[in-house]
C-alpha cells in the first residue's frame, strides 16, 4: 500500500471500485431523500468490502464519514433552495458538532468495535419507534 | 437543540453515526418542517464528519481511493434523491422514516459479524 502524505492510496481493483460507487449512488440517493441514513449504508457498504479495502476493520468508521462529507453538503445545498432556517442556531448547531465530532474522533479508538455498532443499532431503533409513533 | 448536535456528532465523530437523533429532535420538538430539519442534519453531520477529518488524516487511517470512489457517485445520487424529496408529502417523508431506521437498526443489531 503506498502511501503519500496522510493519505493512503491502495489501489482497488475496477470490481471493488464499481461496487463502492454504486453504495456511493445509494446512499446518496437515501441521504438526499431523508437527510439521513446514508452513512447507515456506507458504514454497510464499507464493511461489506473493508478486507479489500482497510487493514483494519475499524477503519470503515474512518472513511465512512469523510466518504458522507461532501454528499451531505449536496443535499444541504439542494434543500436549501425551498428553506430559510434561523441563521444563529445553524451556527451553533454547527459549533457544536465540530465540537462533538472532534472529541468522537479521538474516542474511537478506546472503545470496542461491538460496542460500537450496539450503541449505534440501539439509538436508530428507539429514533425510528419515536418518528412512527409522531 | 446544542446538547442534542454535540452528543449526536460524538456518536458520529465516533463513525457510530446519530441516528437521526438531530431530525427527530428537530421535528418533534422544536417544530419544524421535514425538510429544514433534514437540511440542518446535513450541515450538522458535514461539520461533525469535518471536525474528524483532521484527528483521521493526522493517525492515517483514511484511503483516498475510497472516499472518492463513494463520495463523487454519491453527489450525483444525493441531488436526485433531494430534489425527489421536495416532491413527497412531509407526513409521509417522516414515517418512512422512521421505519427505515427500525428496519436498519435491527439489521444491525441482528447481523452475524463475518469471521
Amino acid at each position: 500500500m503506498r502511501r503519500k502524505g496522510y493519505l493512503k492510496m491502495k489501489n482497488i481493483d475496477n470490481l471493488t471500485a464499481a461496487r463502492l460507487g454504486a453504495g456511493g449512488f445509494a446512499a446518496g440517493v437515501v441521504s438526499g431523500i431523508f437527510g439521513n441514513g446514508g452513512g447507515v449504508l456506507t458504514v454497510f457498504l464499507l464493511g461489506a468490502l473493508w478486507q479489500k479495502l482497510f487493514k483494519d476493520k475499524r477503519e470503515i468508521y474512518s472513511n465512512a464519514p469523510i466518504s458522507m462529507l461532501p454528499i451531505a453538503l449536496t443535499s444541504a445545498l439542494v434543500y436549501s433552495s425551498g428553506a430559510s432556517p434561523d441563521k444563529a442556531s445553524l451556527i451553533a448547531v454547527a459549533a457544536a458538532s465540530l465540537l462533538g465530532g472532534g472529541a468522537g474522533a479521538l474516542a474511537m479508538g478506546k472503545m470496542k468495535l461491538k460496542v460500537l455498532s450496539k450503541i449505534f443499532a440501539g439509538i436508530m431503533i428507539v429514533s425510528g419507534v419515536i418518528m412512527l409513533l409522531s | 437543540m446544542v446538547i442534542v448536535a454535540f452528543l449526536s456528532a460524538l456518536l458520529a465523530g465516533m463513525g457510530v453515526g446519530s441516528a437521526g437523533l438531530l431530525v427527530v429532535y428537530l421535528t418533534l420538538f422544536e417544530g419544524l418542517p421535514q425538510l429544514e430539519a433534514q437540511m440542518i442534519n446535513m450541515i450538522f453531520f458535514s461539520a461533525s464528519a469535518a471536525a474528524s477529518l483532521g484527528v483521521n488524516l493526522v493517525k492515517k487511517r483514511l484511503s483516498l481511493a475510497v472516499i472518492l470512489s463513494v463520495a463523487v457517485p454519491g453527489c450525483l445520487g444525493a441531488a436526485a434523491g433531494a430534489y425527489f424529496a421536495h416532491s413527497v408529502e412531509p407526513g409521509a417523508l417522516g414515517k418512512i422514516f422512521g421505519g427505515l431506521m427500525v428496519a436498519t437498526g435491527a439489521l444491525t443489531l441482528f447481523r452475524k459479524d463475518k469471521r
